[in-house]
Formats: C-alpha cells, sequence, structure tokens
C-alpha cells in the first residue's frame, strides 16, 4: 500500500552568517491514511523543520534536499503556484503559539474565511456561514459572536481552536500540528487534543504530529518516530514504543536507562546531561555519542544505520535493547 | 562569584564577534572611515587647508575650480576648499556638542522614567511631548529673538530638539532590562540602586545609545547647515557650509560650483555618519527601529 | 477607544498648556522686556505706557498670561510691529500656502516611500534592495535646501522646465500652482520620503517575519496576499507613529523651502520676522506652529488608534 505521505532522505541545510548548520540529516518515514503518527524529541532536534520543509515554509536561507512525495509528486520540486493549490486544501498545518500565528488586525472568522475563498471559490457570506459551522465543530462556544473577534479577544485554548478550525475547512488530507498544545495550559491542552481526535475520526485526516511531550505521545500517536539532532533514531507503533523502546535516548526520554556498570536499577526520572548539539554537517558518527551511557570508540567513529530490532521496530543504534547487546 | 556578575562575563569574544560582522561590510567601513576622516579634517584644518578661508582676493573672484584655486573662489574671493575645510569645523563641532548636550540630559532621564516608573514616568514622559511640540527650527528662532542668532544658540536649539528621542530609547532599554534574570539577582544580593544602574543596566543600555548617537550627529549637522543657511547659527565672516550655501544662492547662475561644494560636503559627512549608524545596528541589533 | 483617547486627549491639553506657558515665559525673556518688543518703532513713553495699558503688562503675571491666552484664542494676537497688520490677519493669509506645501510633501513622501520600502522588503538582499536602501540614504542625507538650489540648477536654469520661485494660489490657477509646487514639495518630500521608505521596509521585514504571515502562506494564499494584505496592514500601522514623529522635521524643512523658492507662506514669515525683530509676529506664529503640532499629533494618534484593533476594541487578554 503506498504511503499518502513519503518521506525519503530529507536533509536540511541552513546558511547563517556564522556557517552552515545542519539541522535535519536523512531522514525517512511515511504517513498512511488517517494515521496520527507523532515525530518525538527534544527543541532543537530538528522536528519542525522537517515539518516546515514538507510545506515548503521554510526561510529562504534553507537549503532543503531528499523528497517528499505526496499524491506521487515529490513536493522539494514544486513551483511556488503548485504549492498554493496543496497547501491548506490537502495539507494544512497548525502551529505552536496561536497568539502570533493569528494576523491581530484582521476578524478571526475573516481569517479562517479566507482558506475557503481560496480555495474552493467560495462567496463571502457562504464562507461566513460554513466559519460559523467549523467554530462549532472544533468546539468553540458562541460561534456566531466569535467570528467578528480579534485573535487579542480570545483565550489561548480558543485561538487554537480557530486554528484547527483554518486547518480543516477545506477537509485537507493531512494535518501537520507542529507542538499544538505546548504553548496552552495543561488543563486545555487535553480539550485541543480531543477537538484534532475527533476530527480525525469524523473527517479522516492524517494527522502529523510534532512533539516533545511523550505524555501527548501516550494520549493521540498510532505510530512514533523519534528524532535527535536532525536524524530518525528509533521508529515503532505507540505501544511497542512504550513497552520496548530501543534506543538509549528514547530509553532516557522514558527515564529508565539501565547504565552499563551499574548494579542498582534505577526507577528514579533520570535527566539526560548535556543539550542537543548543533551540527555544522551531516554527521558521520554516532549523533547520540556524547550523552550516550553505551558510547564507545565505534559510536564516536561509525553512524549507525536503522535495523528491524524487533517486528516493524526501527532503531539507529549499535547498541540497542534492554541489554545493550552489540551486533 | 555573585550569580549578577555572571551576566557581565566579559563581552570580549562578543565584541570580536561583532567587529567581525561590522568589518565585512563595506558600507559601515566606509562610514566609519570618512566620520573618521571628517573628524580629523575639522581638528586640523589650520593645517591642512591651503589658503586663509577669510582672505579675499578681488584679482580672484568667482573663480572656476581648478589650478591655485582647486574648487574655485567665491564672489570675495575666497577659497572655496579652505573654506569648506574650516567649515567642517562648525558642523562637526554643533553636530558633537548638541548630540553630547542631548544625552547628557536625556540619559539620566530616560533612565530614571524607565527603572523607577511610578510618578516619574508620566512626568518625564510629558515633559519629553512638549519639547517635542518644539521643532528645532522653532526652538532656534525663539532662543534667537530672545538671545540673538549665534552658533551657540543653534547647538542649544539642535541639543534640546534631539532629547526626546534619546530619552525614548533609553527609557525603552531601561523597560526591558530592569526585567532580566540578573537585576533580580543584585536586588536580591541586596545592591543598591545605584550599582544596579551604573553596573547592570547602563552598559547593557550602551549599543542603542551609540546607534542613536551616530544617527542623531547628521542630524543635528543638516540641522546646523539649515540654521545656518537661514542666517541663525554660525554667523559671517566664521565658514560654515550652510552660510556658504546662502551666500551661493545669489551667485548660483555665475557660480554654480559655489552650491555644489558645501552641499556635497554636507551630503557625504551626513550619509558617512548614517552609513556608520546603520551598519552599528546591523551588527548589533537589526530589529531596532530608528527615526 | 475611548478611554485611549480621552487620555491622549487629555496629555495633548497638558502639553498644549505648558508649551503655551514656555511661549509666554519667552516673551517676558525678551531684551529690554515685553513692552519695548511690542513697541515697534515708537519708544517714546507715552507709547509705551499705551503699550502697558494694552497688554496689561502692569497686571500680576498670571492675570497677564490669562489675557495673553483668552485674547489669542479670540484670533487677537496683536499687530505686526513692521506693518501694523493684524498678526492673525497676516497668519490667515500666509497659513494655508504652508499647509498645501506640507500636504503636498507628504503626499509624495507616501507615493515615494511606500512602494519602494515594500519592495526593498520582499527583494531584501537583492539589487533591487540595495537600490531602493541606497536612494533612500542619499534622501535621508542630502540637506534638502541644498537639493532645492540643485533642482532649481537643472530645471530652472539649464533646462528651463518649471519656475525657480513664487506662487500661484491654486483656486485661481491649479496648472500653475502645481508647476510652481512641485520642486519644492519635491525637495520638502524627498527626506520625509527616506524615512518612510526605511521605515516601511523595517516594519514589512518585521511584518514578514512574524508568525501570521507563515499561517498566511501555509493556507496556500498568493504571495501577493501575504505580502500585500497579511504583512502590510500591519506595516502600514507602524509607520504611521513614524510620520507623526517626522512632522516636526517637515515643519523645519518647511521654513527653508519657502526660503529657497520664495514662497510666501509661514515659514519665510517667521524668519522674516526674526531679522526684523517682529516680535508679536514672531510670538503669534510660533503659538499657531506649536498648537497646530500638537493637534497634528493628536490627529495622527487618532488614526494609529483607529488602525490598529488592540486599541480600539479592548479584548480580554491584552
Amino acid at each position: 500500500m503506498s504511503a499518502l505521505l513519503d518521506v525519503r532522505d530529507l536533509s536540511v541545510r541552513f546558511v547563517t552568517e556564522d556557517g552552515p548548520v545542519q539541522a535535519v540529516s536523512d531522514v525517512s518515514f511515511q504517513l498512511e491514511e488517517k494515521q496520527v503518527l507523532a515525530l518525538v524529541g527534544e527543541s532543537g532536534c530538528g522536528k519542525s523543520v522537517t515539518a516546515m520543509s514538507i510545506l515548503g515554509l521554510l526561510p529562504t536561507s534553507a537549503d532543503p534536499s531528499g523528497s517528499v512525495s505526496f499524491d506521487g509528486h515529490n513536493m522539494l520540486g514544486m513551483s511556488s503556484g503548485q504549492m498554493q493549490q496543496i497547501r491548506g486544501k490537502e495539507i494544512s498545518m497548525v502551529f505552536q503559539e496561536p497568539m502570533t500565528s493569528l494576523n491581530p488586525v484582521f476578524r478571526v472568522g475573516r481569517q479562517v474565511g479566507e482558506v475557503l475563498r481560496r480555495h474552493e471559490g467560495m462567496s463571502r457570506d457562504a464562507a461566513a456561514k460554513r466559519v460559523v459551522e467549523l467554530f462549532e465543530l472544533v468546539g468553540i462556544p458562541a460561534p456566531a459572536r466569535r467570528v467578528k473577534e480579534y485573535p487579542h479577544q480570545l483565550s489561548g485554548g480558543m485561538r487554537q481552536r480557530v486554528m484547527i478550525a483554518m486547518a480543516v475547512a477545506c477537509n485537507p488530507k493531512i494535518l501537520i500540528a507542529d507542538e499544538p498544545t505546548t504553548a496552552l495550559d495543561v488543563t486545555i491542552q487535553a480539550g485541543i487534543l480531543d477537538v484534532m481526535r475527533d476530527l480525525r475520526d469524523q473527517l479522516g485526516t492524517a494527522v502529523l504530529l510534532i512533539t516533545h511531550d511523550l505524555g501527548v505521545v501516550a494520549d493521540i500517536a498510532e505510530r512514533v518516530v523519534v528524532m535527535y539532532a536532525g536524524r530518525k533514531v528509533e521508529e515503532a507503533d505507540a505501544g511497542e514504543l512504550f513497552a520496548h523502546p530501543q534506543h538509549p535516548y528514547t530509553m532516557g526520554l522514558l527515564g529508565a536507562i539501565p547504565r552499563v556498570g551499574s548494579m542498582r536499577g534505577e526507577s528514579r526520572l533520570q535527566e539526560i546531561p548535556g543539550l542537543v548539539p548543533s551540527l555544522s554537517a551531516p554527521p558521520d558518527h554516532c549523533v547520540f555519542a556524547p550523552r550516550c551511557p553505551r558510547a564507545d570508540d565505534r559510536t564516536r567513529s561509525e553512524l549507525p544505520a536503522l535495523t528491524e530490532e524487533r517486528p516493524d521496530h526501527f532503531v539507529a543504534c549499535f547498541y540497542p535493547g534492554e541489554r545493550g547487546g552489540a551486533k | 562569584m555573585t550569580t549578577a556578575e555572571i551576566a557581565l562575563t566579559p563581552g570580549a569574544r562578543r565584541r570580536a564577534r561583532l567587529r567581525r560582522r561590522f568589518l565585512k561590510r563595506p558600507p559601515a567601513v566606509f562610514g566609519l572611515v570618512f566620520s573618521v576622516l571628517m573628524v580629523v579634517v575639522a581638528l586640523l584644518a589650520p593645517v591642512l587647508a591651503p589658503f586663509d578661508p577669510a582672505q579675499q582676493d578681488f584679482a580672484a573672484t568667482l573663480q572656476q575650480p581648478g589650478g591655485a584655486h582647486l574648487l574655485g573662489t567665491d564672489e570675495l574671493g575666497r577659497d572655496v576648499l579652505s573654506r569648506i575645510i574650516f567649515g567642517a569645523r562648525a558642523s562637526i563641532q554643533v553636530g558633537v556638542l548638541a548630540t553630547l548636550l542631548a544625552i547628557v540630559v536625556a540619559v539620566p532621564l530616560g533612565l530614571i522614567a524607565g527603572y523607577y516608573r511610578g510618578w516619574w514616568d508620566p512626568i518625564i514622559m510629558r515633559f519629553t511631548d512638549v519639547l517635542l511640540s518644539f521643532p528645532f527650527l522653532i526652538l532656534a528662532v525663539g532662543l534667537a529673538a530672545i538671545l540673538g542668532p549665534s552658533l551657540m544658540n543653534a547647538t542649544l536649539a539642535l541639543g534640546i530638539s534631539q532629547i526626546p528621542q534619546v530619552i525614548r530609547v533609553m527609557r525603552g532599554e531601561v523597560l526591558g532590562l530592569r526585567e532580566e534574570d540578573y537585576v533580580a539577582a543584585a536586588v536580591a544580593d541586596g545592591a543598591t540602586d545605584r550599582v544596579i544602574l551604573g553596573r547592570y543596566i547602563l552598559p547593557n543600555a550602551l549599543s542603542p545609545l551609540l546607534v542613536q548617537a551616530t544617527v542623531a550627529i547628521p542630524i543635528a549637522i543638516i540641522g546646523e547647515s539649515l540654521l545656518s543657511f537661514l542666517g541663525l547659527g554660525v554667523q559671517p565672516p566664521t565658514p560654515s557650509w550652510g552660510v556658504m550655501l546662502a551666500g551661493a544662492q545669489s551667485y548660483i547662475t555665475q557660480g554654480p560650483w559655489l552650491a555644489l561644494f558645501p552641499g556635497l560636503a554636507i551630503f557625504l559627512t551626513t550619509m558617512s555618519f548614517n552609513l556608520l549608524g546603520d551598519g552599528l545596528r546591523d551588527v548589533l541589533d537589526p530589529k531596532m527601529t530608528l527615526v | 477607544m475611548g478611554k485611549y483617547l480621552a487620555r491622549r486627549v487629555g496629555a495633548s491639553l497638558i502639553v498644549l498648556f505648558v508649551a503655551t506657558l514656555i511661549v509666554f515665559a519667552g516673551i517676558r525673556a525678551l531684551p529690554g522686556g515685553p513692552e519695548l518688543a511690542l513697541a515697534g518703532e515708537e519708544r517714546d513713553p507715552e507709547s509705551l505706557a499705551a503699550i502697558r495699558e494694552r497688554y496689561g503688562l502692569d497686571d500680576p503675571v498670571p492675570v497677564q498670561y490669562w489675557n495673553w491666552i483668552t485674547l489669542a484664542l479670540q484670533g487677537d494676537l496683536g499687530e505686526s510691529v513692521r506693518t501694523g497688520l493684524e498678526v492673525s490677519e497676516i497668519i490667515v493669509t500666509r497659513l494655508p500656502v504652508t499647509l498645501e506645501l506640507t500636504l503636498l510633501s507628504i503626499l509624495v513622501a507616501l507615493l515615494l516611500g511606500i512602494p519602494t520600502g515594500i519592495m526593498a522588503a520582499v527583494k531584501q538582499g537583492r539589487l533591487s534592495d540595495y537600490v531602493g536602501s541606497g536612494v533612500a540614504l542619499f534622501g535621508l542625507s542630502v540637506p534638502n535646501f541644498w537639493l532645492g538650489l540643485m533642482l532649481i540648477l537643472i530645471f530652472a536654469i539649464y533646462w528651463p522646465l518649471l519656475p525657480a520661485s513664487g506662487y500661484e494660489p491654486f483656486f485661481s490657477n491649479p496648472v500653475e500652482n502645481l508647476r510652481h509646487m512641485i520642486m519644492p514639495a519635491f525637495v520638502l518630500g524627498s527626506g520625509l520620503a527616506a524615512v518612510v521608505m526605511r521605515q516601511m521596509r523595517s516594519a514589512m521585514l518585521e511584518s514578514l517575519s512574524e508568525d501570521y504571515v507563515r499561517t498566511a502562506r501555509s493556507k496556500g494564499l498568493s504571495e501577493r496576499s501575504v505580502i500585500g494584505v497579511h504583512a502590510l496592514r500591519n506595516s502600514l500601522i507602524t509607520v504611521t507613529t513614524i510620520v507623526g514623529l517626522q512632522l516636526g522635521v517637515l515643519i523645519s524643512g518647511a521654513v527653508v523651502t519657502e526660503q529657497i523658492f520664495v514662497i510666501p507662506g509661514f515659514g519665510k514669515l517667521i524668519v522674516e520676522a526674526v531679522f526684523q525683530r517682529d516680535f508679536p509676529v514672531i510670538q503669534g506664529v510660533i503659538l499657531v506652529t506649536t498648537a497646530g503640532y500638537i493637534i497634528a499629533n493628536l490627529l495622527v494618534d487618532l488614526l494609529y488608534s483607529l488602525l490598529n484593533p488592540r486599541i480600539r476594541i479592548a479584548g480580554d487578554q491584552p
């Protein structure tokens, strides 16, 4: 079965005044129809850049390579005219900061209606009516009143619902959600995730969820891709990943990394020391080595390839699994 | 090392990086070089000028540029080049003094308004508004009416008219800086206001101040030439580019070079300071908006 | 918005009050005292006494101020020492000329500055940006009176296209009026155009890097829509405030522009008055200019609050 979205060997390099930055290196994954796939990792691991490159929303200093196939075409090579046909209609996106992601000088109803008028050719009145329906769909109370308001008049949770309404307005096949709940209160987060799950059930939209929050992953994701320093280090179905994490980084995230040489099994939450590195070129050795308790000369000089350690469960590590068995 | 001192870690590395980025920009470097050049010219005028700027020579009036008089002579036979070199003195002097005046008055006011807030802030802001409602020309006219036109009055008027902008810049910076963690840490350490302002806030507010100064100087230079042009600034026979332009008006057809060169001098000087200011701003913080 | 406006009007009134105080103090600081200044030609004791009587100069200072300000509000600003004409009359004749010059130059500045600023921002780093920014820097650094002289040289002398000086009232002869006003308006507006261009560019660059522009693109809107609708609207609001701040510079520039092009406006009036020591005129012009400037700024504030929904409509979250 061919996937809805097929990302192959995606690499993104940025050209900055202080030198090149390799944000993403050879990342590949597939998103199936109606699937909820989560890209997980700490800040700076390249997951947002990956998401942005799908829709071509990277700044001009970015240099992407590889292929992002949607509907049989590589989106990386498309003209802006072609991209504009896809954005908002076939694939749409919800961003992290609802306050700044909405234009402060236009009413929210108009901003949502814009998508409808652009892609479905609706008249202003028809669009206005549909927007009210959409607001109801995403659970905004008193929708007829809200459409006339400005972003600064709405709370954070409601703004995010507006963003979601905007994203699903034209019934896209894929919804990319970049840290949709990170900027919101924990109490509001659950509501937003519910909205997204309901929409997926009702509209059949596939969701590519970008997050650093494993709680969110556990809540809504079906399949998970773990990223670190721009590389994919692990991929599995959600349940499988939580039950049998293979990569030391994933284990660290889940707080259950057994230390080599330690007699006691630590069950406390372990903080992984250090910060995600910023690379200036594609890596030639294991990117996690500086922080990995299993690092040795091999991991510091060779780049581990993805292997299928368990059924449908891929890892890029020389010493994966509970016992860190060497290959 | 207290927690607050960490924030003051020498910007030696930062300075080097900024210097490198600045030098990568040719217009900014040009601006720096030329501005310094003009200051040097102003300082060394007696040494550099080929003729005495006041020396009249009725045998050589309105001579075209070339020969002994590189830039020609005016209607009284005075050498244009020498007058331009000496004119730099008036312009640079006013430019720097007016800006200094503005800084000396405005920085403390801006610091107070931004740091202490309370009822200081609205008062100082209203004061700024009042100052703003007098365009520098009106101020100069007023001062000239009361005290008579002079270079001192022009400097005063120009300096005063720059105060509001510097207050705004300082206040804006201080408002942001006082929220920084290292300030809170210093307060917790028991530092007095004076220490906080002097050691933590002021040094960090220097960059926008510096940029504002490099913008204020050309404004003052143009202002001086404008006032001198109208007769409200430098009084003849002291040469000033503005005075030269005023004189050039009557002889525009017979001696167009008389209008061309002083204006060119003003233009190049102003532009180099502007380029310098732009370069500094680009390197220090591209998002800084200048007026 | 009502509250915001009320605050701004209140602040403006305070500023206006203080400004008039300063002008009043200035008059009393004149050498020889106000009566000598107001007397003009006749300096004999009787005339001086008459002056003191007329302007109430023997009254306590606050009373003097009150008299002075109430007279001014009624339109009595005294008489010109030189011509004996009512100052208010002189002002009324000259003011429209300067107003026209100022408005035309603002128009020039906006027409030149806004499109170039937008283009420079959109094509940042490319040739159009460098050229546009370079021209703006030029306009900013060029002393406008020198520009005026150079333009007169080119367009009136070497290449006689436009008149070098003079003025024709608009309503009697629009074409001639504009022919006379083109160069002055351009000269006066060029500096402002440069500022507008740079501010527009910087505001657009800022807007274009904002998240909502990314959202607009993600919706599949055309670049023209993204730039011309979403980014532009926000930038225009920013630029409005800048223009307000530049009005003072514009006034200063108008004075010298009128001097060069011999336009019988306000600006020329005040320069003449200074050298003729015509204090009633000086006082009147300063008063009117300052009051006008404060009011103009208030109008700009009003415009800004109308354009910016965050101020126009109070929200749940600031």
